[in-house]
């Protein structure tokens, strides 16, 4: 029964392999015998259950890097295959994904998407010494134990909203968080660090439980302490339901910027309502990164319905795979040099170059987009980078 | 057995007695499975022994709730309560009392033995549907108490426990499934299990009859209440890590239904065979419809109540019996 | 009194019109039949699903949906008892329990395939109206006005029409309104019927203020546990009262102390209220419907 199941579990797997090998010896001449030179790399999703929705960017990436790997001729003439596997936004079945990862030796694994799933997969990930990247899941804490686990994409600490608040002198802010670990993580950091670095004070703050729809208390709240500013850490619809209930009170804070607001279905659904929202994020198609110039058209070739949008997810999920690919070409195809590699080097990213701390946590920052229409989001900070102009006080009409 | 299955007290006992006459196939039965559960290990790769410990796992929590809930007919919704609770008492010892995880899972029996008797005497008082929606509300409870407790379970930013390799937690869960196994068996055939049964059919006529059925009803609160908590603790051992919302979770709860009623409710071998049957068709599923396995539950649960309520073991008793009465 | 007191006391009761529709429901099923329904979750999300999709398909006003809504759902639920929950009628509370919440499953999974797992919100009468200092939406008062015609229209269907007094009867004493004619098992499915139509009502009307996703039935189906219970499991005037403490008493907390702590004390509140009244505050201890 048990073993019945482990063999349909393998053969029926949605195994994608990059089959380039031949054509690549065939090319080259030089790579010499490769029969075992194949690269594996295990890839945990969410694509059934609740995160499923995220999922599906994080798949389209890196389908996306799988499509220009194959077109290439691998990584230095190696093969790669790709394997997708679904954890169902659950721990055990995330643990199941691991375990099996390291039955069949993978030589890399990512997992997009939640913290606690990342979590359930790096105990048998580390003892077998695979190194692990997590994308998607911004509870940073969970890393301070492990020699071979990653985290791919900078820790959000809303420095930008505290740069942003500062030039124009806004001091006076209220801030909401839902009551998960990567939200609260982000939050504390604001409130702890950033602000006080700013000369902002925190004159609200609340943590929501993630069931709760019903934001008029914390609205109420923030008018009484004469916040300016809001600063939010939840979902998107949660963002939906925040701006509403705002404009149904009556209450126009100068300033309100939302993580996870890029979506377009927020600008969808806010209408006017959106215009002046800020975003941070650590990606925009406008970046001069690597790749960047095809990644976007790539995408939406992989992707050629309009169902997935891309987004920072999106790209972070490509970027794992480019970190993965420059390893493997600056210190070799097997799992310990491509540790090596990510614990020392440098890597050029459609997010920008980035490299890992000792924690193997991704050094660097979030910029600030803004909604300019109800479908145009623009970045406004840092300055360098922006592409359009900062619109202060938010409009509200 | 058709519809009416579920039945009558006469039935029931017919059911049981087919089990108690063989204590010796039992026995052999179970020794066999362990001896075979040993002897795979080594053999086995990573992913065989993680299923193999999940279905441990699940037969010990399906043999927990079917201890209260199966015998006596208090519906609990709340098992996860108690996986929470063993998972995050453990956690407490290892990370604040630098106790070893083995001296923690006494301490998490005996955390569970409090809490299962002090929460067994408040909603033991109420019957049938009271008692599956309170327990549901005391497991959504604990778990927004769990996340309101931020300074040392650090609430939804979780707590990072010691974990055990798979062979280690392979070895707890079997043990686990073993003892909650010879423990439901051991009861259905004893004077105590008869009790929980006649609780069950008419707790009324028990009462008429001078007897206190509290002394029943809580000591099979309190060891589903051990059971459960255990697997929970054992459960964060194997993951190494305690989030809220991981062990609080309502679906361990469905899936821990599912088996029980596909197996056959108030039967020593359901929790086991719907274990066996549910966890790798769980996998199956998950690969071959990934969207489809929650519905697909679903309408098993929905079919399961209406044309097998008795489960899988209902029809291998009537089976048995027939061969039974023909061949006399 | 402060503006701030009245404006929560506002919220509070609208909030409280929205948990009124989805409770009475669960009471009403429960006094005619003694079932608990965890699939009212999912009738709950069925109605703000209806409502939902015609207003993208075909640009539906959303409280016109409801002329939709009610007999989508009602003919829904009516099947649903007849062919399904009529097969467990008189077995343990365990097998119609476990069955309601197979088909709460059923539900969740296929409004997850059909309308996605994220969230869906809509945008529908938000502009403020102001009295003095204190402002509300118009959403909210709609809401409100809903949930009170809607529970103002079952109170006057039991106690005037002749298919309401049969519901009645027959909670009251099942036996003597067989003997009488009453054909109980239509008086069933017309009573899960109702009680879906009104959780139906209740989604549409959340939908219209917050949010509605595939398992955000399961949320307010513990809210309207705890209603249930607080109010006796088989008064309606009980369930409007209860309605009302726990709307008013989850504004104020959240309020005062934040969303987790409202929750976590009206749910682990109501475990201690069984203790001390294990019929709630409206309940008679072996009462039959009565409202």
């Amino acid at each position: 029964m048990v073993n019945d199941s482990r063999v349909d579990y393998t053969s029926r797997r949605t195994v994608l392999t990059a089959a380039a090998g031949t054509a690549a010896v065939g090319l080259a001449g030089c790579t010499g015998s490769d029969d075992d030179a194949d690269l594996t790399v295990g890839l945990s999703i969410p694509l059934s259950g609740d995160f499923s929705g995220n999922g599906a960017q994080y798949q389209a990436a890196f389908e996306t890097w799988e499509d220009k790997i194959e077109e290439q001729g691998g990584i230095d003439g190696h093969d790669v295959e790709l394997r997708y596997d679904d954890n169902d936004s659950q721990e055990d079945q995330a643990s199941r994904i691991a375990n099996q990862y390291v039955d069949d030796e993978v030589d890399f694994v990512v997992s997009a998407y939640s913290s606690p799933l990342a979590r359930a997969m790096a105990g048998p990930l580390e003892q077998a010494g695979i190194p692990f990247v997590t994308t998607g899941s911004n509870n940073d804490e969970i890393h301070a134990e492990s020699d071979t686990m990653y985290m791919f994409e900078p820790p959000v600490d809303r420095r930008a909203e505290g740069n942003v608040l500062e030039n124009e002198g806004v001091t006076e802010v209220a801030a909401l968080v839902v009551d998960l670990g990567w939200a609260r993580i982000m939050h504390d950091r604001f409130v702890e660090d950033i602000a006080p670095q700013h000369g902002i004070d925190v004159v609200y703050e609340d943590v929501h439980a993630t069931d709760i729809d019903d934001f008029s208390s914390f609205i109420l709240q923030a008018e009484e302490s004469d916040a300016d500013a809001i600063i939010t850490t939840n979902y998107p619809e949660d963002v939906v339901n925040v701006l509403r209930s705002m404009t149904s009170q009556g209450y126009e804070p100068e300033f309100v910027s939302s993580h996870t607001a890029n979506l377009p279905s927020v600008g969808e659904q806010l209408g006017d309502t959106v215009e002046g929202l800020c975003v941070p994020t650590c990606y925009a198609e406008t970046f001069d990164t690597h790749e960047n110039d095809d990644f976007p058209d790539r995408f939406r070739e992989v992707r050629s319905s309009d169902e997935i949008e891309l987004d920072v997810n999106a790209a972070n999920g490509y970027g794992v795979l480019q970190t993965f690919e420059q390893a493997v070409e600056n210190a070799g195809p097997d799992p310990e040099s491509i540790n090596e590699s990510l614990r020392n080097d440098e890597f050029d990213t459609v997010i920008g170059t980035t490299t890992f701390d000792d924690r193997g946590v991704q050094e660097g920052f979030w910029s600030l987009e803004q909604w300019h229409s109800d479908s145009s989001l623009e970045l406004v900070w840092p300055d360098d980078e922006a592409t359009g102009d900062f619109i202060h006080p938010k409009p509200w009409n | 057995m058709g519809k009416a299955g579920v039945g009558t007290a006469s039935e029931l006992i017919g059911r049981f007695a087919a089990e108690i006459d063989d204590r010796r196939m039992f026995y052999g039965l179970l020794a066999s499975a362990t001896v075979l559960a040993a002897i795979v290990q080594p053999f086995a790769s990573g992913l065989v022994v993680t299923t193999l410990y999940f279905i441990f796992m699940y037969v010990a929590l399906a043999q927990a709730w079917n201890y209260i809930s199966g015998y006596t007919g208090y519906g609990t919704f709340g098992p996860h309560a108690f996986i929470g609770l063993g998972a995050y008492a453990l956690g407490a010892q290892v990370v604040y009392l630098d106790v070893s995880w083995p001296v923690a899972l006494v301490g998490v029996a005996i955390v569970a033995v409090v809490v299962g008797a002090v929460l067994g005497v408040i909603l033991l008082r109420i019957s049938g549907i009271y008692f599956a929606i309170a327990t549901l509300l005391v497991a959504e409870g604990m778990r927004l108490g769990f996340l309101a407790e931020t300074t040392y379970m650090q609430g939804s930013i979780g707590l990072t426990i010691v974990r055990l390799s798979s062979i280690e937690v392979y070895a707890l869960f079997g043990v686990l499934a073993l003892a909650s196994t010879i423990i439901a068996y051991e009861t259905a055939t004893s004077e105590f299990g008869l009790r929980l049964m006649a609780i069950r059919e008419d707790e009324q006529a028990l009462r008429t009859l001078g007897v206190n059925p509290l002394r029943y009803k809580l000591p099979a609160f309190v060891i589903h209440a051990v059971i459960t908590s255990l697997a929970g603790a054992v459960y964060a051992l194997s993951l190494g890590f305690l989030f809220p919302d991981t062990f609080f979770s309502i679906d361990l709860t469905i899936t821990i239904l599912l088996i029980v009623i596909l197996g056959g409710i108030s039967t020593v071998w359901g929790p086991v065979i719907g274990a066996l049957l549910l966890i790798p068709l769980q996998e199956g599923l998950r690969l071959e419809f990934p969207d489809l396995h929650v519905l697909i539950f679903g309408v098993a649960l929905v079919a399961l109540v209406i044309y097998l309520p008795g489960g899988v073991m209902s029809k291998v008793k009537s089976a048995v019996e027939k061969r039974h009465s023909r061949g006399m | 009194m402060s503006d701030i007191f009245i404006t929560l006391l506002i919220n509070g009761v609208l909030l409280a019109s929205i948990y009124l529709l989805i409770s009475l429901g669960l009471t009403l099923v429960f006094g005619v039949m003694n079932v608990i329904n965890f699939a009212h979750g999912g009738f709950i999300m069925a109605g703000g699903y209806v409502t939902y999709w015609l207003a993208g398909s075909f640009g539906v006003d959303p409280i016109l949906s409801l002329v939709v809504v009610i007999p989508v759902v009602f003919a829904g639920c009516y099947a649903i008892q007849l062919s399904l929950l009529e097969k467990v009628i008189g077995q343990d509370d365990l097998y119609t329990l476990l069955l309601t919440f197979g088909i709460l499953l059923v539900l969740e999974s296929v409004f997850r395939l059909q309308f996605g797992t994220q969230s869906q919100t809509m945008e529908y009468l938000s502009a403020p109206v102001t009295f003095g200092e204190v402002s509300i939406s118009m959403t909210r008062i709609a809401t409100g006005a809903i949930g009170l015609i809607a529970a103002g229209a079952l109170f006057a269907f039991l106690n005037w029409s002749r298919q309401g007094q049969a519901i009645r009867a027959t909670s009251q004493a099942p036996n003597l309104a067989e003997a009488s004619g009453i054909d109980s098992r239509r008086i069933r499915a017309l009573t899960f019927g109702l009680g879906g139509v009104l959780a139906g009502i209740g989604g549409t009307a959340y939908f219209l203020t917050y949010s509605i996703s595939p398992v955000g039935g399961r949320h307010l189906l513990l809210i309207a546990f705890v209603v249930v219970v607080l109010g006796g499991m088989n008064s309606l005037r009980g369930t409007v009262a209860a309605a009302f403490i726990v709307g008013i008493y989850q504004t104020f907390v959240q309020f005062q102390f934040g969303s987790t702590e409202a929750l976590f004390t009206m749910f682990i509140g109501i475990a201690v209220l069984l203790l001390i009244r294990p019929h709630g505050l409206f309940g008679e201890p072996e009462g039959r419907l009565h409202g």
